[in-house]
């Protein structure tokens, strides 16, 4: 199976590079458009994990070359058009290089959603291997942990399904999620710091396998 | 910033057209309100990480109240006049003297929000999205921060609905100071993880 991430799984793929630390104040439709965002979202017009998704469905060139705000406006235009709140032919033409929209989407790994048992499969403490999985939909386990051997120190929810709730306005159903950790040294080939340190992050049951080893 | 300039494939004015126009028919269609627009901006934008500091600096005095944030944080936020309601869930990572929490969102940019403010410019950058899982000792010394031997470094990224903020370990020196100035030491950086609390004067 092809391990093609997602354009947003870019954790660990940068090295050295520099972190720009200078801030400017937020140009006006930046603004607006974060407080546009925010009433959608009150009024369930739009869900962030749909905006999420939109951004990684401009594909991985766009996703890098535009900024970070940038992409959210396209984003935002996306699932508006997808929810029929907006007709393309009202807004600008956009740019050569930029897909047009679109139609509603659904989930490219669609088949029956995991649901979650009346309780958790696992406890903290718990040996764990996150699914060496690379499906094309929007997910939020990261490239870097799948595959990789890890131990339960968390258990919360359930909560709504991400992978659902990128697709849609309808249900989603409620999955257990887990924080799992990982000793740096199982994650990366190399130099990554020194023995004692670790990466938590929060992974859902369905993406979750016993370690057997 | 990018270093994508040369092949920005939007013309840099676009953008804020595609915004305005994108608004603009939102309005006209009746779908939203600007005026509602402009008091979310407003929500938003008034308020910063004062109120994170208003929680670290109480559970730094007493431990009663350290104790609940760390089981509670929700309703310890609430105790000291910060509104966390909005957060599916929120969870204050404790530092200790041999171990060291940063957060990311190497996926996008979660952030509390209600707690912190608005999340600083390079919280969103690639370079540290995808540089501090991997590299992090690297990543705090480009914030200037460097820690003693013994303290293991925990990254936690933001992959769900929690949010996340740590309470950093109280600077020595300050055991006479008060609450309100305890405060004003602690940094949004510290809460982030990329740096510590000031040192008193």
């Amino acid at each position: 199976m092809a391990r093609q991430r997602l354009p947003s799984d870019i954790g660990g793929t940068i090295q050295g590079q520099p972190i720009d630390l200078t801030q400017s104040p937020a140009p006006d439709w930046k603004r607006l458009h974060d407080g546009v965002r925010a009433v959608l979202r009150k009024k369930g017009m739009f869900r962030s994990h749909e905006g999420r998704r939109a951004a990684e469905d401009l594909g991985h060139d766009l996703y890098r070359q535009l900024s970070y705000h940038e992409r959210k406006v396209l984003a935002t235009e996306a699932v508006l058009v997808e929810r029929e709140l907006i007709r393309p032919e009202e807004m600008p033409a956009l740019p050569a290089g930029i897909p047009p929209v679109r139609q509603r989407r659904s989930s490219p790994e669609a088949g029956p959603a995991p649901a979650a048992g009346p309780e958790p499969r696992f406890a903290v403490g718990d040996p764990v291997r996150v699914r060496d999985h690379w499906p094309a939909g929007h997910n939020r386990t990261p490239g870097y942990v799948r595959g990789k051997r890890g131990r339960v120190v968390g258990v919360h929810g359930p909560y709504p399904n991400p992978e659902a709730l990128a697709y849609g306005d309808g249900e989603a159903p409620r999955l257990w999620l887990y924080t799992l950790e990982f000793d740096q040294g199982t994650l990366w080939e190399g130099d990554c710091g020194q023995p004692g340190d670790r990466v938590r992050l929060d992974v859902y049951e369905h993406w979750i396998e016993e370690d057997a080893s | 910033m990018t270093g994508a300039a040369e092949h920005h494939p939007v013309d840099p004015g676009h953008i804020p057209e595609r915004m305005h126009a994108l608004a603009s028919i939102l309005e006209a269609e009746g779908h939203i309100d600007l005026d509602e627009v402009h008091a979310a901006i407003q929500r938003r934008e008034s308020g910063g990480p004062e109120r994170g500091r208003r929680l670290v600096a109480r559970a730094w005095v007493d431990p009663g109240y350290r104790a609940r944030l760390l089981a509670d944080p929700k309703a310890a936020a609430g105790e000291v006049g910060v509104d966390a309601s909005g957060l599916v869930q929120f969870d204050v990572l404790e530092n200790t003297p041999t171990r060291h929490h940063v957060i990311v969102c190497t996926l996008c940019s979660c952030y509390p929000r209600p707690i912190l403010g608005e999340p600083p410019e390079w919280y969103k950058s690639e370079q540290y999205r995808a540089r501090v899982v991997r590299e992090p000792r690297a990543v705090l010394a480009e914030f200037g921060t460097t820690l003693p031997e013994g303290v293991d470094v925990v990254v936690m990224d933001s992959t769900a609905d929690r949010r996340l903020m740590v309470l950093p370990l109280r600077p020595e020196g300050t055991e006479h100071m008060p609450e309100e100035e305890l405060a004003t030491l602690v940094t949004r950086d510290s809460m982030i993880g990329v740096g510590l609390p000031a040192s008193p004067a």
